[in-house]
């Protein structure tokens, strides 16, 4: 009971210097918007391109026209139009993926297509090529109006409909967890004892257990307050909505934050300064961000570093708030079920370490 | 002034990586009195008083404050005893008000901020930060953290350090006040001799982690000029310090 006011008003005087501490604020609830704010804004579906050249005669325009529109009605394609010479210095240029040129073939009095393509971009091309194909039999049937005996009716349904940002926020959130922890800690533990704050509380009769406890709660806070704002954000900007439960998504960052604090206090047992604590923490952090599958999917690893990142605790939270937040799935789904134990294996194994090695003072 | 020996040290010893720091120390300091430590750098007056104070492991030999073993019961001679350690730091953005009270905590119990701050003088800095005090009014506040679970004795690890005389000053008053109004031990480290004689009852000089000399400062002055001391140069009835403290005031600069 006597430790549980402590701990109260110790937590209570923690959250007051975070919040007084006008710089470490606004990094620390501003970094993760500028990350999302920066990706989501990025197109990706514009990073292969898709232009597609076409050179046409007034002649050969009855063909070239109905492609061209078939072609328009998708987003994917964009259509440039220009002189034979003109595409095919695009496509050199790597401007076009395939330049379509209609010639009129006087001698059989036919339409010849000719499909340039890099050799890059062969499947693009030969689907392209498939589709123009088609569209022509199309055409060619219409002008001898000849009836198909068949119909092919398309219906869109609604999907998950995913976005880059639907898969970034939860990786971001699951970054902004770790970032907040590992630096929170480097400025309350290493930075007050290399001034000697932790000195003069271990001249107390307050226990260590109780002081690291406070911190904890603290900054477990801390990232919750800095969550929300971020989830409110990705909202209103983004019209990101959450599939899966609200609660399970709290639940898996209250983990995911006691899992890097305690992380983060147990690094702090090894460093003298903060200087040499943001050394230690940098590394670290930048091999869990880039292999954790936060920016990008992690099936672009290579086999050994895909298995190796497996078990991050960076991954598990990502993966498992992505499962959550984007599929909607459930505490009975086998992945939920594996990146939570995990994540407890995880925040277990850290706990035993950090509260043996974690000193008042380094000597 | 009482008898009873409230801090007993016998034989205490501490090295680092095999240097000897303190060499097999022994003394005792009375109940009430105020008991300074004296000696160059690196004699070992700070590892002394850490050891007492129960923050470094002592290698050989006991420490007992009011009959408590220092190495076995070092939570409950933390209750027991106020901590001013040389250079410590408070937490930024945190008020003087809040530090004590947060202090006051540590100990479990809720401290009497009003007549405290007025003890040591901060009146006026209640809500100001500890990072924006001056630093006499950081040592006061330094001062004030460790007079906060009434401690039975109270240790300062070179108090005035680094301070203008007329803070320096101050604080004499200010440790002499607060033995005039509580019943107090005090047992200090200095490098001011003056400090010394101003404030102590019995003083140790120590030298390569030895007592070479311990008794009243001016039984040591007696001894020495009974060895037949002469001093250097004629002795004036005033100091440099006096002459400073005369031309600049004595009022506080902060």
């Amino acid at each position: 009971m006597k430790n549980l006011s402590i701990l109260y008003d110790l937590t209570y005087a923690n959250l007051k210097m975070f919040f007084r501490d006008k710089s470490a604020l606004f990094w620390s609830l501003f970094f993760p918007f500028i990350i999302i704010g920066i990706f989501g804004m990025f197109d990706f579906a514009s990073l292969g391109n898709s232009n597609v050249g076409l050179v046409y005669s007034e002649n050969t325009a009855a063909y070239a026209e109905p492609v061209r529109a078939a072609f328009e009605s998708n987003d994917s394609y964009k259509f440039f139009t220009g002189t034979k010479s003109e595409e095919l210095r695009a496509l050199e240029n790597d401007d076009r993926v395939v330049v379509l040129e209609f010639t009129s073939n006087n001698e059989r009095s036919k339409v010849d297509v000719n499909v340039y393509m890099g050799k890059e971009n062969e499947q693009t091309g030969e689907i392209i090529t498939l589709v123009t194909e088609k569209i022509l039999a199309d055409v060619s049937l219409q002008m001898m109006h000849i009836e198909l005996p068949f119909e092919v009716n398309k219906e869109v349904v609604n999907t998950n409909n995913l976005r880059f940002i639907d898969f970034m926020v939860p990786g971001v959130i699951a970054l902004a967890l770790m970032q907040g922890a590992l630096f929170g800690v480097i400025g309350a533990i290493v930075g007050n004892r290399e001034k000697g704050v932790l000195r003069r509380i271990f001249a107390t009769p307050l226990p260590k257990s109780v002081f690291l406890v406070s911190n904890i709660t603290a900054r477990t806070i801390i990232s919750l307050f800095q969550i929300a704002i971020l989830l409110i954000f990705a909202y209103l900007v983004f019209k990101i909505h959450i599939v899966g439960s609200f609660v399970l998504v709290i639940a898996l960052s209250v983990l995911g934050s006691l899992t890097f604090l305690t992380m983060a206090i147990l690094m702090s047992g090894f460093a003298k300064t903060s200087e040499s604590a943001r050394a230690m923490v940098m590394p670290v952090q930048m091999v869990f961000m880039f292999t954790g599958g936060v920016y990008f999917d992690r099936s672009v690893l290579p086999d050994w570093l895909y298995t190796i990142s497996g078990f991050f605790p960076l991954t598990y939270l990502a993966d498992t708030l992505r499962d959550v937040m984007i599929k909607g799935e459930t505490l009975s789904s086998s992945s939920i079920q594996t990146g939570l134990v995990a994540l407890i294996v995880w925040l277990v194994i850290l706990v035993i370490l950090s509260v043996r090695t974690f000193k008042w003072e380094i000597e | 002034m009482k008898s009873k020996n409230i801090i007993i040290v016998e034989n205490l010893k501490k090295s680092y990586n095999k240097v000897v720091a303190v060499d097999g120390i022994s003394f005792e300091v009375k109940e009430g009195e105020t008991f300074g430590m004296l000696g160059p750098n690196g004699a070992g007056k700070t590892s002394t008083l850490e050891m007492i104070e129960g923050l470094r492991k002592i290698d050989e030999g006991t420490a007992t404050i009011d009959g408590i073993n220092v190495s076995r019961k070092p939570d409950a001679v933390r209750e027991i005893v106020g901590i001013q350690l040389q250079s410590a730091s408070y937490f930024d953005n945190l008020s003087v008000c809040e530090i004590l009270e947060l202090f006051g905590k540590f100990y479990n119990r809720t401290v009497n901020l009003k007549s405290l701050i007025e003890k040591v003088h901060l009146e006026g800095k209640e809500k100001a930060y500890a990072n924006q005090l001056s630093g006499g009014q950081k040592q006061r506040l330094s001062i004030a953290s460790s007079l906060v679970n009434n401690p039975k004795v109270l240790f300062l690890d070179e108090p005035t350090t680094g301070l203008d005389p007329q803070a320096r000053r101050n604080l004499w008053d200010l440790i002499k006040d607060i033995k005039e109004t509580e019943n107090i031990t005090v047992m200090l480290t200095t490098h001011y001799m003056e400090e010394a004689e101003e404030l102590c009852n019995r003083v140790a000089i120590m030298d390569e982690g030895k007592i070479i000399a311990l008794d009243t400062p001016d039984a040591l002055i007696k001894q020495l000029l009974k060895r037949g001391f002469k001093p250097k140069k004629l002795r004036l009835s005033a100091t440099l310090d006096d002459v400073f403290l005369d031309l600049t005031g004595k009022a506080l600069r902060e």
